[in-house]
């Protein structure tokens, strides 16, 4: 309706082709039509009130805002995804890049732990704690057992110890 | 206006439609063919231009002693390569031989040979290297840019292979060759459960075969391989082989080894051979003497043979792939089954006379030795061969074959390592439809047949733990990659060889080996050991011998069974000489360890060693009145005593020295501590004492002048504390000759 009334003009065609009866058994005779040429009609555009235009400026309007937020919201998607496919390689880079760093610390977490190993093993640690530090291997003696099946106690009289009971043993008999 | 299309518009049309169809069969037909029939093969070409695949090795399991020790992990590393058809210029060459001489330390002849290759378009340089390393090559690189050796030069991922303690159980482990894969010891027995599953990495391709950066990787993990969890214990096997060294240079021996097993499980605790080799360098000669040797050789072939040969000859593990023949340790057995089949009791005697006339010809007890009138008891520490020989026959041969299968000398121990020596009837042991009263003579006192070391110490092990032969292991359980259990080691009993009671009779047979017998350096006072030594002529060596010795403790609980062979010593050469004493050290260090608590006899109590008073507090008029069974030496002018060495309850000899210190800021009195070796233990005593030392004594005791000192815990010259008390180890001289 509305690309109708925004035509000024237009052409109509008049297609008067007769449409001949028959109504025999014979071959009708067919007296042809005179041929008519084609005439241009100027149709006149019909006069819009200010009403009528302003409902047409405001359609329009809203078509364009409608248009627009369209491609604003495909824009704005395709700019997310793009923008999300950027973020996810970026975050791929880094996950990569971390996991290739914990690969070289644990590499060289493993060559530490080596190198402390050996150099804590049982050999150097007794060669250093006898040669360096003069100690020697535990006696007999110096071991302690402490009985934890009664509790001790010290009794005393007027200031004076008079009974005790100690679980600290170290008799090895 | 309708208009028809004219007959020469409808051709032409036809003509166009069936052009236009032929064009898209066409069409159709070729993507058919370039999708379906060469569609593989066109997309691994593509692949392959567009795309880089490199394995990633996976690490391979941690092996762990029984505590979770590490003796064995392995690490991400580098190799290095390099693309010799890509090397435009000498100046590439020479760059590159230098940073590989100068980075790794390459041969430079090698490293040339490698780069003037240039038809080659791959050539390996170094593995195995770690990120420092790769970090200074490629700062080379970068320095060097103007010259692109980046393009020649590349890195692919490679695994490294640590052993943190170096030559420690170096037998027991083996090592892994340049594959990563296990060459020797463990590392080739399960290497398919340390082996892990590779990882790739698949990156994107430039047009100029460059790589594209990370976001086109993508990139399979590697599976890392299985651990084992060793028996091994990290402080016995340290024991061992600490032990198994003074060995060889106490006996000037050609090599040494031994085995300590847990009595009930079979479990081995530690497996040693001396001298052995660093698995970090597995490829490098460590005996200094076969080094010479192969360098004074002069044919270039005999040289690299000879050199083979030292390389697998350090690498044995001798303790199961060699043989020998067992020598008196082997009447432990003759004995047993002669006890468990009622040939003989423990009150039944013979009269040794030194020799047996067997067949043709006489067998003699060592050094001829005449035993006179012995019970079993006297004869087995006695080690007295016609005794043997004559139960040997007694029992006959059929039951001494029942026996000697039954034992397991016949058979593989089974134990889980590569290599062990498997007997071969008719070669190493004389079956029984072949064995004659001479051959069952020999064989009834240790000769004329060979046994592995594994296979002795798993038959003693028997005796003690009431007559069940187990099957002896090494891994206790397999884990996976992140600690869970994947399978276990129980522990096996082969068979019951002997009953209970006979079992308990030999514990208490062979206590007496080591009480008074042969086995008498062995000795450690608080300690019940059962044992029984042996000594062995090597037939292939003419002149030398093999000593050993072989037992378990404590007896009267025997917990664990050590095994000690000393292969041709020159000095000591017998087993209770030899090996007896390093037996006992081992003994006493791992008892200890074990937490199996010494229990002294009376006798050992008093036997000249006193416990020093406690004297802090007291003034120094009643500690000099009190100085009956020590003497005492005073430091500062106090009245009091505020500390004293030796501490109080510390082991001393009678007649010792405790110095007293009465000044808070007294001066520490040091000396310098004698030669102890070579005496008595009244000598070794009265040195300590003029010194200013005191002495405890260890090993052998029985008969205290026929026991000269060998060893001291203290080294002479080194300086210490006056009073402290050294312990001194004494050897007996007498009737150790086997």
């Amino acid at each position: 309706m509305a690309q109708q009334n925004t035509n000024a003009y237009a052409y109509n065609y008049n297609r008067n082709a007769k449409i001949v009866s028959y109504n025999g058994s014979a071959a009708p005779k067919v007296k042809p039509a005179p041929q008519k040429k084609p005439q241009l009609e100027l149709v006149k555009k019909t006069r819009l009130t200010a009403q009528q235009v302003r409902q047409q400026t405001a359609a329009e309007t809203r078509k364009t805002i409608k248009v627009m937020c369209v491609a604003m919201a495909i824009l704005m998607f395709m700019a997310l995804a793009i923008y999300s496919r950027l973020k996810l390689d970026e975050i791929n880079r880094e996950i990569s890049s971390v996991e290739k760093k914990i690969e070289l610390a644990q590499s060289d977490a493993v060559k530490l732990n080596n190198e402390l190993n050996a150099i804590v093993s049982i050999n150097n640690v007794e060669e250093y704690a006898t040669n360096e530090l003069g100690m020697t291997k535990i006696q007999d003696y110096q071991v302690y057992y402490i009985d934890m099946s009664s509790d001790d106690y010290v009794a005393v009289v007027n200031g004076e110890k008079v009974a005790s009971h100690s679980g600290i043993n170290n008799d090895k008999k | 206006m309708n208009k028809k299309p004219t007959k020469k518009m409808e051709d032409r049309s036809f003509k166009a439609f069936v052009i236009f169809c032929a064009a898209l069969i066409l069409l159709i037909g070729n993507l058919f063919w370039i999708q379906v029939i060469k569609g593989e093969e066109y997309r691994l070409k593509a692949e392959r231009n567009q795309l880089s695949d490199t394995i990633v090795a996976a690490n391979r399991g941690t092996i762990y002693d029984s505590n979770m020790k590490v003796l064995a992990q392995s690490a991400s590393a580098w190799l290095v390569y390099i693309n010799p058809s890509k090397i435009k210029t000498d100046e590439q060459k020479t760059l590159l031989v230098d940073g590989f001489v100068s980075i790794f330390g390459l041969d430079a002849e090698t490293v040339t040979k490698k780069v003037n290759r240039q038809q080659s378009g791959y050539e390996k340089i170094i593995g195995q290297i770690d990120n420092d390393q790769k970090a200074k090559l490629q700062e080379y690189i970068s320095q060097h840019k103007d010259k692109k050796l980046g393009t020649i030069i590349g890195i692919d991922p490679d695994t490294k292979r640590y052993y943190p303690l170096g030559s420690f159980a170096s037998t027991v482990i083996g090592f892994t060759g340049s594959e990563d894969t296990g060459r020797a010891g463990l590392e080739l027995k399960y290497n398919s459960k340390l082996t892990g599953s590779p990882g790739r990495i698949i990156t994107a391709q430039n047009a100029l075969a460059g790589d594209m950066p990370n976001d086109y990787e993508t990139t399979y993990d590697a599976e890392q391989g299985n651990s084992l969890v060793l028996t091994i214990d990290e402080v016995i096997q340290y024991y061992l082989e600490q032990q198994l060294i003074q060995a060889v240079e106490e006996t000037q021996a050609k090599n040494a080894y031994g085995i300590i097993m847990d009595v009930k499980t079979g479990a081995i605790l530690g497996m040693a051979t001396v001298p052995d080799y660093d698995l970090n360098s597995p490829y490098k000669i460590y005996s200094t003497k076969v080094e010479e040797a192969i360098a004074a050789l002069e044919d270039a072939n005999e040289k690299q043979q000879a050199e083979t040969n030292a390389l697998y000859s350090q690498w044995r593990n001798r303790t199961i792939s060699d043989s020998y023949e067992p020598g008196s340790v082997f009447k432990l057995f003759v004995a047993a089954a002669a006890l468990e089949e009622g040939v003989m009791t423990t009150e039944t005697t013979y009269n040794c006379t030194s020799s047996i006339k067997v067949a043709n010809y006489y067998q003699h007890c060592f050094n001829h030795h005449v035993h006179g009138t012995q019970t079993v008891a006297e004869a087995l520490p006695n080690s007295c061969n016609t005794f043997f020989i004559t139960m040997g026959q007694k029992m006959g041969k059929e039951t001494f074959s029942k026996y000697f299968e039954a034992f397991g000398f016949t058979e593989a121990t089974g134990i889980d390592l590569p290599s062990e020596a498997i007997p071969v009837a008719g070669k190493t042991y004389y079956p029984v439809e072949k064995m004659g009263i001479a051959e069952l003579s020999s064989a009834s006192f240790g000769q004329t047949f060979q046994a592995t070391p594994i296979q002795m110490i798993t038959a003693v092990a028997s005796l003690g733990n009431g007559g069940k032969l187990m099957t002896p292991y090494v891994v206790k359980q397999v884990l996976d990659e992140n600690g869970n259990i994947l399978s276990e080691t129980k522990p096996t009993v082969k068979r019951q060889v002997i009953s209970q009671k006979t079992a308990q009779t030999m514990t208490k047979l062979m206590e007496g080996v080591v009480e008074w017998g042969t086995a008498k350096n062995a000795y450690v006072a608080g300690y019940h050991i059962a044992g029984k030594t042996g000594t062995s002529e090597k037939l292939s060596t003419g002149n030398e011998v093999i000593a050993s010795f072989a037992g378990f403790a404590p007896a009267d609980d025997p917990q664990i069974a050590v095994l000690i062979a000393v292969d041709e010593p020159q000095l000591y050469r017998t087993g209770g000489a030899g090996a007896a004493p390093i037996a006992g050290r081992i003994f006493e260090n791992i008892l200890a360890y074990l937490n199996v608590d010494p229990q002294y006899t009376d006798e050992e109590l008093t036997t000249a060693t006193v416990t020093a008073p406690n004297l802090i507090g007291a003034t120094v008029d009643k500690v000099k009145s009190q100085a009956s069974t020590f003497t005492v030496k005073v430091v500062g002018n106090g009245k009091t005593v505020i500390s004293q060495m030796p501490s109080s309850n510390q082991s001393m000899p009678k007649g010792g020295i405790i110095v007293v210190y009465t000044e808070e800021n007294a001066e520490r009195q040091n000396g310098t501590v004698p030669n102890l070796s070579g005496l008595t233990i009244s000598e070794a005593n009265r040195t300590a004492i003029n010194a200013g030392f005191n002495i405890k004594v260890a090993g052998a005791t029985q008969g205290a002048n026929q026991v000269i000192s060998y060893k001291q815990s203290i080294p002479a010259g080194n300086t210490a504390q006056q009073g402290t008390v050294i312990t001194v180890y004494f050897r007996s001289s007498e009737n150790v000759t086997d």
